[in-house]
């Protein structure tokens, strides 16, 4: 929540997010790194990562422009 | 999107308004999913023709899992990597050119074929690499469809809510105001990624 600060603009309040810190950004990149080294030494399918990856991409496409 | 796509856009209030609006989307929404899994399916055509050897899944997931390593440090505003893209948008002008159907349907087809305009987040190119590598257009039209499925089916809750340009510019600046988080997110699942591909090369084919 400490990354999340209140903007008000003309009668239309919104959060605006701030990006961490670079060392917290790798940080957490490294954790998911982890937790992904961790769940593929199970020797799972690479599809259903992909396809997740797929969704999210174009989930975040809607914040283009 | 959101301001072009929501019902006020169509003109006037009430449930004639909100009949075009559902129209205009569906059309949308499937024009979207459409190009998306063809374009998918010619990518993995394209894979599958390329002669890539038999190792294929080998070295391209090494390289998959690489790219989506470095382009989650990209993502995460770490280091700055090649970022090939389109600098447009829809057409705007489509709107005053043709009927509304018609330009709901154009932009969804643009949009659906992902790389036609602005590529928001990096993951895209890394689902792009890896239907080209995989070479099944099957597994193309599965990764595609799954892409057009995000990109339009979050459009549908935002613009339904966005029943006067008030509703629409506070979602159009609520968007704006998440954007980084959305590369923070995307960052890490491409970390994620990475690393789970690496391991899983590790284990099905590196350790004998």
């Amino acid at each position: 929540m400490s990354d999340l600060r209140v903007e008000y603009n003309i009668g239309a309040p919104t959060f605006a997010f701030q990006m961490p810190s670079i060392g917290r950004r790798l940080a957490w990149a490294g954790g998911m790194a982890g937790l992904g080294l961790f769940l593929g030494q199970f020797g799972f399918a690479e599809i259903p990562v992909l396809s997740t990856l797929a969704l999210i991409a174009g989930l975040s496409a809607n914040w283009s422009g | 999107m959101v301001g072009t796509m929501a019902p006020v856009v169509y003109g006037g209030e009430g449930s004639e308004s909100r009949r075009r609006w559902l129209i205009a989307i569906s059309l949308y929404i499937v024009s979207l999913l459409g190009a998306a899994i063809i374009l998918g399916s010619l990518l993995g055509m394209v894979g599958e023709m390329l002669p890539l050897g038999s190792g294929r899944n080998t070295w391209g997931t090494a390289l998959i899992s690489l790219l989506s390593l470095l382009y989650a440090l990209h993502e995460l505003r770490a280091v700055r990597l090649p970022y090939p893209e389109f600098k447009r948008q829809v057409q705007a002008e489509w709107r005053y050119r043709f009927h509304p159907y018609i330009t709901s349907m154009l932009f969804g087809v643009q949009l659906g074929l992902g790389h036609a305009t602005y590529v928001t987040v990096a993951s895209l190119y890394i689902v792009t690499v890896a239907t080209v590598i995989y070479g099944s257009p099957l597994l193309g039209a599965i990764l595609f469809g799954l892409f057009g499925l995000g990109r339009a089916g979050l459009l549908l809750p935002l613009a339904w809510h966005a029943q006067t340009y008030h509703k629409v510019y506070q979602i159009s600046t609520s968007l704006i105001a998440t954007k980084l988080l959305v590369h923070l997110c995307n960052g890490s699942v491409l970390a994620f990624s990475g690393a789970y591909l690496a391991a899983t090369l590790y284990v099905k084919h590196l350790n004998f």
